[in-house]
This record gives C-alpha cells, sequence and structure tokens, in this order.
C-alpha cells in the first residue's frame, strides 16, 4: 500500500517541477496555430469586392447543415449571396467547406472566442461573416479567370489568360 | 418482337430490336453511355465523340474504336465500353472540351445537372495542362425566358437541330467554322418560337439558362420537387414544379410517355410564376375583417345554412372552376348538394354547349382521340376553326413532327396562325363557316355550284384526296371559340373518315386544363338561368370556386352589378382579384402547384397532381377548404361514402381507375356513363354577330389569352398591347391605315391601334384575348 502511495508521489513530484502546458485564459493568451478551425469567415478578393459567389457548395458539403444561404445576381453581373446565414450552434468545425469553397471565400480562422449566452447570438448572419482582407491565398480572384463578362460586355478576354471575343463572321484562316 | 436481337454491352447480354439505335438499346438496359449530341428525340449527329466503345460485330472478331449513337444494333455484336482505349479516348475527348471551356462552374446554372461536369468527373480530368488563353464569345440577349452563355458551348449541335429541325424554328442558327462556331441569332432578340424554353433542357451544359430561375437561383439539389401536371392548357403535360425556401423557383418537364416525352411550351415552364404573385392570399375575410381560416370557415357554413333554412335550397348556387381540380369541384358539388343548390361551371351556355359536345366526343370511345404521341405518327393533319399554337402549344409541336414526317397539313380557320406557315392548304373562313366547308368534305363529292367559293372548292378538293390515302388521319378542333357547329362539324367527318381499314383519330383543344372534368359534373347548370336567377334576386347565396369573373367572358363580368343582388358570396381563390374583392366572404387556397388533386386533359386521361404542403393555414388545397367547409354544415357523411361517379358522368370502372390513380401514372382515360345533355344552340352564338359589316374573331394567344399565366411573370411581358386586326380589303374600305388607331367602342367596344393582317379572313375583324388584368396587392401584404 506505500508502495502505491510513493509512486503516486513520484509521478506529481515530476510533474511539479515542468513547466505548466495550461495558461491563465483570458488575461493570458494561448498559441493558436495558424490552421486552426475556429471561427468561419468570408473573404474579399484583392479588389476589395467580396470573394464569394453563392455556388451552394458548402451549403451542400457541410455535414450538420448549418449554412444557409441564398444567391443573387447584380446589375454588373456577379453573383453574391443576398442571404448567408452559419448557425454556429450546430457547426463543428470541420472545415470542410473551406475545402470545398472554389473562390477561396469561406475561410476558418484561429478565433474560437464566440461565446454566446443566448442561441440565437449564434446564427451569424453576413455581415458578421464578412471581413476586408483576402485571408489566405490572397491573389486569387475568381471573376478575373472565369471568363465571365462583368460591368457589361467590355470585360470579355480582359481577364487572365483569355482571348478576346471570337468574331464567328470572319472567314479568314 | 419478332426481331429480337441479342448483343454483348461489357460482358451482358442486351436484348434489343435489330435497327435500334446502339447507343439507345445500351440506355434502354440501363448501361450509362456517356454521350452530349445524342438525344431520344432529336437523334444522332456523331458530333461530340464521347460515346465512344470499342465494337466487334461478333466475338471472334477484331474490335476497333466506334461511335455507338452512329451504329445499328446486329446480332451479335460485341460492345467494350470499359476497353481501357475506350476509356482513354474518352479522357481525351473531355480534356478537348475543357480546353477552352471556361473555369465558371460556381456562377453556372447548369451546375449540378450539367452532363460536362458528370463527364469531367467521371474522367478524372482535373488538371489542365494547356498554358494558351481560353477562347470567349460574347453573349447574345435572347428575350426574357432564355440566359445565353456561350463560353460554355461544346458545339454538341443539339440547340440548332432541336430549334429548327425539331420546332421547326427559324430565327436560331448556327454560325461560323473550325473552332469559331457560334449558336444564336443572327442579331439579338427575342426567341420567337413558343418551344424555346426546351434549348435549357437540351443542352447538355450551360449555355442556355432559365433567365427567371437564375435570379432567384438554387442549386437542383437543394429544390423539393414534387409531380405536378401543368395548368396553362388543356393538353396536361407532366411537369416538376420545384420550390425552395418555401417560394416556387422554377419548372421542367417530366416524362410521361403518353402525354409529353421530353418538351414542354414556354407557357408551361414559365407560367407557373403565378405560385409566387404579390396578390396571393394568405387571410380569410369575413365580411371585412381578416379572421382565422377555420373562424371564416364555420361563419361561411353557418350563414349558407341560415339561408338554406330562410329562403330554401333554391336559394344557394355555386360557380364551379374548370381549372380546379376534379376533387375541388366534387367538394363543391357535395356542398350543394347537401344544402340544395345548384352548381354552375361555365362562362356562357355558348362555352358550356361547345365543351360538353366535345366532352363527349372525347369520353365516349366512340372515336380515337389522339395523344401527343399519336399525333406525331399521323399522316394527315386537319386543323379545324383555332390556332393551334395559341390554343394548346405542346399539340403545335406534336403536328409540326407530323408535318416534318410529310403528312399534309390543312388548316382551315378564319387567321393564319404560325402553323400556317407549315401546311400544304390552308383555308381562310369567316367565323362559323369553317362547317359548311366541311360540310361538303363529308358528302364526298364535288359541291353544287355556288355553294362554296373556287378558293374554298380546291380546298375541299385536295382535302378529300389528301384524305384518301391517309392511314392515320388526325383532326384537331378548337373548342375555344365556343362554336358547337365547328365541334359537330369535326366529329362528323371524323367519324365517316374512319373505315374498316383505319380510324380518324380526333382531338379537341379545350379552354381549360379540367374542362373535360367540368363538363363531365352531374347537375349543372346552364350559367345564363344562374344569372338570370342573380338578376331577379333569386340567389341569396354564391360560392364562387377559382373564378375570375371579370375575365372568363361570362354574363357574371360585372361583379359589382352582380354581387350587389346576392346577400352573400364567398370566394375561394389563391390569389386577390376582382372577384375575391367583391365577395363578402374570402376564404384563401393552395395555388395550383401547391395543391393535390386531378385533372382529366383533352383526351379525357386522368392525371393525378401532388404537391409540396407549404406551411400555412391558406396553403391547404380548395378540395380540402371546401370539405372543411362541407364539415362545418354537418354533412360529413355525405363525403365518406362519396364516389367519384356519384358526381361525374363517369362509368364504374372509371371511378375504381380514378381512386387507383397515383401521382406519376400514365394515367387513364375516363370513359362517359351516361350522356350529356347539350342544349340546341345557333351555330354562332350571339356575341359574335355581324356588326358594321364585320364578325368578330377572338384571336387566342400563347402569351396573354391564359389567365394564369398572365398573373405574374415573363409570360406577361411576352403578351403583346391590345391591337386589332383586319383584311387589308375591309381597311381600305373603311379608309383605315396600319397603326392607325381605330375606333370600334360602338360594335366591339374597343379602341385599339389597328394591325392589317392579309391572312385574315375578310370581314372579320381579329381581337386578341388579353388576361392581362394587373394584380392586386391585398392590404395586408402592403402593410
Amino acid at each position: 500500500m506505500l508502495r502505491g502511495l510513493l509512486t503516486g508521489l513520484k509521478i506529481t513530484a515530476k510533474y511539479l517541477f515542468r513547466k505548466p502546458i495550461t495558461v491563465n485564459y483570458p488575461e493570458e493568451k494561448p498559441f493558436i496555430p495558424p490552421r486552426w478551425r475556429g471561427r468561419i469567415v468570408l473573404t474579399s478578393d484583392p479588389s476589395g469586392e467580396e470573394r464569394c459567389v453563392a455556388c451552394y457548395l458548402c451549403q451542400a458539403v457541410c455535414p450538420v447543415q448549418c449554412i444557409d444561404l441564398q444567391a443573387e445576381n447584380l446589375p454588373n453581373g456577379r453573383r453574391v449571396a443576398a442571404k448567408f446565414d452559419i448557425n454556429f450552434a450546430r457547426c463543428i468545425f470541420c472545415g470542410f467547406c473551406e475545402e470545398a469553397c472554389p473562390t477561396y471565400a469561406i475561410q476558418l480562422t484561429p478565433d474560437f472566442e464566440m461565446g454566446a449566452t443566448v442561441r440565437t447570438d449564434l446564427l451569424y448572419h453576413k455581415e458578421d461573416l464578412q471581413v476586408s482582407g483576402p485571408g489566405k491565398h490572397p491573389e486569387y480572384s475568381f471573376w478575373q479567370v472565369s471568363g465571365v463578362a462583368l460591368d457589361g460586355k467590355k470585360a470579355k478576354g480582359e481577364a487572365i489568360n483569355e482571348k478576346l471575343p471570337t468574331n464567328y463572321r470572319s472567314n479568314m484562316p | 418482337m419478332a426481331d429480337n436481337i441479342k448483343i454483348t454491352v461489357d460482358g451482358q447480354v442486351v436484348e434489343t430490336s435489330a435497327g435500334e439505335n446502339l447507343l439507345q438499346a445500351c440506355i434502354n438496359a440501363g448501361i450509362l453511355v456517356p454521350h452530349f449530341c445524342y438525344h431520344e428525340a432529336l437523334g444522332e449527329a456523331g458530333a461530340c465523340r464521347l460515346c465512344a466503345a470499342m465494337v466487334s460485330a461478333s466475338a471472334d472478331k477484331p474490335a476497333r474504336l466506334e461511335m455507338t449513337c452512329m451504329l445499328k444494333a446486329a446480332d451479335g455484336m460485341v460492345v467494350s465500353l470499359n476497353d481501357p482505349y475506350a476509356e482513354g479516348f474518352r479522357k481525351g475527348v473531355i480534356e478537348d472540351l475543357m480546353l477552352n471551356h471556361p473555369h465558371d462552374c460556381p456562377v453556372c446554372d447548369e451546375g449540378g445537372e450539367c452532363s460536362l461536369q458528370d463527364m469531367t468527373v467521371t474522367t478524372q480530368h482535373i488538371h489542365r495542362r494547356t498554358r494558351f488563353p481560353k477562347r470567349t464569345y460574347e453573349n447574345q440577349y435572347l428575350g426574357p425566358l432564355v440566359h445565353h452563355e456561350m463560353n460554355r458551348c461544346i458545339t454538341c449541335y443539339r440547340c440548332v437541330r432541336y430549334y429548327r429541325d425539331y420546332a421547326l424554328g427559324d430565327d436560331f442558327g448556327v454560325f461560323g467554322s473550325r473552332d469559331r462556331v457560334y449558336f444564336g441569332r443572327v442579331r439579338d432578340g427575342v426567341l420567337q418560337s413558343e418551344f424555346s424554353g426546351n434549348l435549357i433542357d437540351v443542352c447538355p451544359t450551360g449555355v442556355f439558362t432559365n433567365k427567371i430561375f437564375r435570379e432567384v437561383y438554387s442549386r437542383p439539389w437543394d429544390l423539393q420537387t414534387r409531380r405536378s401536371v401543368c395548368v396553362n392548357c388543356s393538353v396536361g403535360c407532366n411537369v416538376l414544379p420545384a420550390f425552395r425556401h418555401t417560394t416556387f423557383r422554377r419548372i421542367v418537364p417530366e416524362r410521361n410517355d403518353e402525354v409529353n416525352r421530353f418538351f414542354m411550351c414556354d407557357r408551361g415552364r414559365y407560367g407557373g410564376e403565378f405560385t409566387n404573385v404579390p396578390s396571393r392570399l394568405k387571410t380569410a375575410r369575413f365580411e371585412g375583417p381578416c379572421l382565422p381560416v377555420e373562424e371564416v370557415t364555420a361563419r361561411t357554413a353557418a350563414k349558407l345554412k341560415q339561408i338554406a333554412a330562410e329562403h330554401g335550397g333554391g336559394a344557394i348556387a355555386a360557380i364551379g372552376s374548370p381549372r380546379a381540380s376534379l376533387e375541388a369541384n366534387a367538394a363543391l358539388s357535395m356542398l350543394m348538394k347537401s344544402l340544395g343548390g345548384r352548381i354552375s361551371m361555365f362562362a356562357n351556355n355558348a362555352e358550356r354547349d361547345a365543351v360538353r359536345r366535345a366532352t363527349a366526343i372525347t369520353v365516349s370511345g366512340e372515336l380515337n382521340i389522339a395523344s401527343l404521341p399519336e399525333m406525331e405518327k399521323a399522316d394527315f393533319v386537319l386543323c379545324v376553326g383555332g390556332d393551334v399554337t395559341g390554343e394548346a402549344p405542346m399539340m403545335d409541336l406534336s403536328i409540326r413532327q407530323a408535318q416534318r414526317a410529310g403528312a399534309p397539313v390543312f388548316i382551315i380557320s378564319p387567321r393564319a396562325g404560325k402553323l400556317d406557315s407549315f401546311s400544304t392548304n390552308s383555308l381562310r373562313v369567316k367565323p362559323g363557316e369553317e362547317s359548311s366547308v366541311l360540310d361538303h368534305v363529308l358528302s364526298g363529292s364535288v359541291p353544287p355550284k355556288g355553294a362554296l367559293s373556287g378558293e374554298q372548292t380546291d380546298f375541299a378538293e385536295a382535302l378529300i384526296s389528301a384524305l384518301g390515302s391517309a392511314k392515320h388521319p388526325l383532326v384537331v378542333c378548337s373548342v375555344l371559340h365556343e362554336d358547337i357547329g365547328v365541334v359537330d362539324a369535326a366529329y362528323w367527318l371524323a367519324k365517316r373518315a374512319s373505315r374498316l381499314d383505319r380510324k380518324c383519330a380526333i382531338a379537341f383543344m379545350f379552354p381549360s386544363a379540367n374542362s373535360v372534368g367540368a363538363a363531365l359534373l352531374r347537375d349543372d347548370v346552364a350559367p345564363e338561368t344562374l344569372h338570370a336567377d342573380i338578376s331577379a334576386g333569386k340567389i341569396k347565396a354564391l360560392v364562387v370556386l377559382e373564378r375570375n369573373l371579370a375575365l372568363d367572358g361570362s354574363p357574371f363580368s360585372d361583379i359589382e352589378a352582380a354581387f350587389s343582388k346576392v346577400e352573400f358570396t364567398c370566394a375561394i381563390d389563391f390569389h386577390e382579384n376582382a372577384t375575391t374583392q367583391q365577395a363578402s366572404a374570402v376564404v384563401p387556397c393552395a395555388s395550383h402547384y401547391s395543391s393535390f388533386g386531378s385533372f382529366l386533359n383533352y383526351e379525357g386521361r386522368a392525371q393525378r397532381f401532388d404537391s409540396l404542403p407549404i406551411p400555412g393555414e391558406w396553403s391547404r388545397s380548395a378540395g380540402e377548404m371546401l370539405l372543411s367547409l362541407v364539415e362545418a354544415t354537418g354533412n360529413e357523411e355525405a363525403i365518406g361514402e362519396a364516389a367519384f361517379s356519384d358526381v361525374y358522368e363517369i362509368t364504374p370502372e372509371s371511378n375504381t381507375a380514378l381512386e387507383a390513380l397515383a401521382v406519376g401514372d400514365l394515367g387513364n382515360r375516363v370513359r362517359l356513363a351516361g350522356k350529356l345533355p347539350v342544349a340546341k344552340s345557333p351555330r354562332r352564338n350571339l356575341q359574335t354577330a355581324t356588326h358594321n359589316g364585320l364578325v368578330a374573331w377572338n384571336i387566342e394567344l400563347c402569351f396573354g389569352s391564359e389567365e394564369l399565366s398572365m398573373l405574374h411573370g415573363p409570360t406577361r411581358e411576352l403578351a403583346p398591347q391590345p391591337f386589332v386586326e383586319l383584311n387589308p380589303a375591309d381597311a381600305e374600305s373603311r379608309k383605315l391605315s396600319e397603326g392607325e388607331v381605330a375606333d370600334f367602342s360602338a360594335d366591339f367596344g374597343l379602341v385599339a391601334p389597328l394591325r392589317l393582317n392579309a391572312n385574315l379572313a375578310p370581314g372579320v375583324i381579329a381581337i386578341p384575348v388579353l388576361k392581362t388584368e394587373t394584380a392586386i396587392v391585398p392590404e395586408e401584404v402592403k402593410a
């Protein structure tokens, strides 16, 4: 019996002089790695416009159905989300939405401090999710590689790696 | 089948008939062969090269790479789709197609139902190896229905094969050569075909997409759908309306091999927008204030009982609707029976007689009634007394298929429609004169001199000779113009043209989706009798089901005057209109695509439709609402035992079939049990009598003349502004010229710009039927 007690005390004594891994949260902040899957944000493209094109892939892939959105078309040709809701009371921070996002719009951040006292406060709307920066992949702009005409017709052929509109009435070789 | 052959596809033995398209044979056996350009209705083109497989004539012969769509199945053929060489070839084809395909799937409306997307994923093409810039195209404006995004094209030629070769449109085509091929119009503009929406379905990728659906876009996997039946004409095409977030989003055709197979018309595809009409009724009213539906139902029932007790059942009447379901009209009829009241179904006596006669012919089983696929196989077509394109658009598309296969098309009507440009012989007559020409055809001999004009004699002779050699003749007749004489003439022609070796098929174009069902209702009173009773103050209570009396040309058109003579009026409808505004009690019900029930289409084919229940007490089907009204009057025992054959003039067998009918069935045709008495009426009704030397003719338009499609949505944009048409000779004698605002207010009650139409019979004034009543937004929605 004494032997068992001493073994336990030995382990206690061993850990007594080690550096503790707990921190005095919230006075002291722990280190969160940049790839941590925390609060979800909607980023902007390099020109500062919203990146989300309301393709519904995040909603489709979400295993807990916490995302609900509705697309709308802007007069300049862009498609955006008229409504983009994430219910963080339901979200399991799996990161599938970020993986599915074809425009790098939806990203998970190292922020985890989202406590709320009312469940409805955990329903984040589009304005709560949007951030001004591009986050990861700062250079990527979907509308520059999609071949879609923005702001009328002139934009076709002016984006990255695309030809000017084809003149199909020409007979020239 | 005697010509059954066996082929082997990837080790699986498939039975098919000799000469069947090899690709179709594989699909029929449930083997998915990837393809873009092949379409069951359009046939093969060999353009996409995707259906490649290793094919050998028999197991002991060497196999070689072949396009399966370009081969006919032959006995002993061995097809290998899984062969690594064929798989590699298909992978290469996809890589080639993706060279210039834009990187816009996230904003493409085809995503989720795109064949190219499926194939790219299947062949695991994930990386574009080439570094060259992508080709782009300018898009075109193609009207309010179809969105064009030409970058996505993979040149399968399905669109142009559909639009030009199948639907016989001429304002869309293919331009350019080599890698500059372009599919579109010569210049931007509205697509002129009434079937342009099918471009969306035939395009395997996202070049043509639904312009309305894309405004409030949702992915197809998020849409909730239930099978339904189109309500915008009497053909009864099967459709799949889709809802999301409890709002209506779009309609796509659903295959029914005996009605519509692949396609549908734009009126049906875009006409469903009425489901989202802003004037949707969401509250019940009783003599002013908005109340819960149960409260209004209870008060209405009490009021009806009180009136029945005070004045007797004869003081109660109901107006049913030819666009309400069999169930709703039956419930209304039961309500009237329980109170001792009467029910009327039609707008006026002429319509009632014409529809009942045509219905009696349709469901008596005496003549062959042509379904749409049977129409396509006809080798002689005669259209009598109307414009098929405007009255039953899908019949027009079927007749075009018959015409493509070489059938002569004869048209006899006062005004040329779109189908006339494909007709062999087309005759313009005054309204009502169709029958006198057809009577001479019936007699089968040359008419006496002077009875017909030279032109009419030529037509009759050409008709007799073409009809004589036909194996599957077809007569299509309009009932929309309310002319019982024309219905009779068409019937007699079809009856006489039926011989021992052939049967002449007939098809009537009815005014509404469930006109046949409405005509079969037992004990329905003539609308003019009811109107006379209302005017005389004999009717104290009136129940109106899903009818806007202001628009249907009934004698009740002046609703305020008619309703002021009735003590209590109750309207059941899904949207606020002139009728609900005048009614003392209003009960909201579900709109067509969110209610269930059954329709009888123009063939008498019973088809059941189903829909998603939308939350809210205002979203129950009209039939359910009426049954709760019957229950509230304390007569629910009557409902439990009632059968369809108690309410409708159908045989017990039809009743059994109707009760067993499920959503998505091909549908059986009902049979008439007794007789449908039809009054002896003059061949033309009074409203089209000659005024000032002119006879009025209603132009039934594809966009404009159908009430529901005109409530809301892009179909309203396609409806023309009011106009009148005259033959140039008539205009000249009246000193009127094209574009001038003509005043016909004294004779026909309208002032409108004049159009000259040489393809209008002389002595006829053609007036379009425009049901563009502006939507009335109810008070509570405004607030």
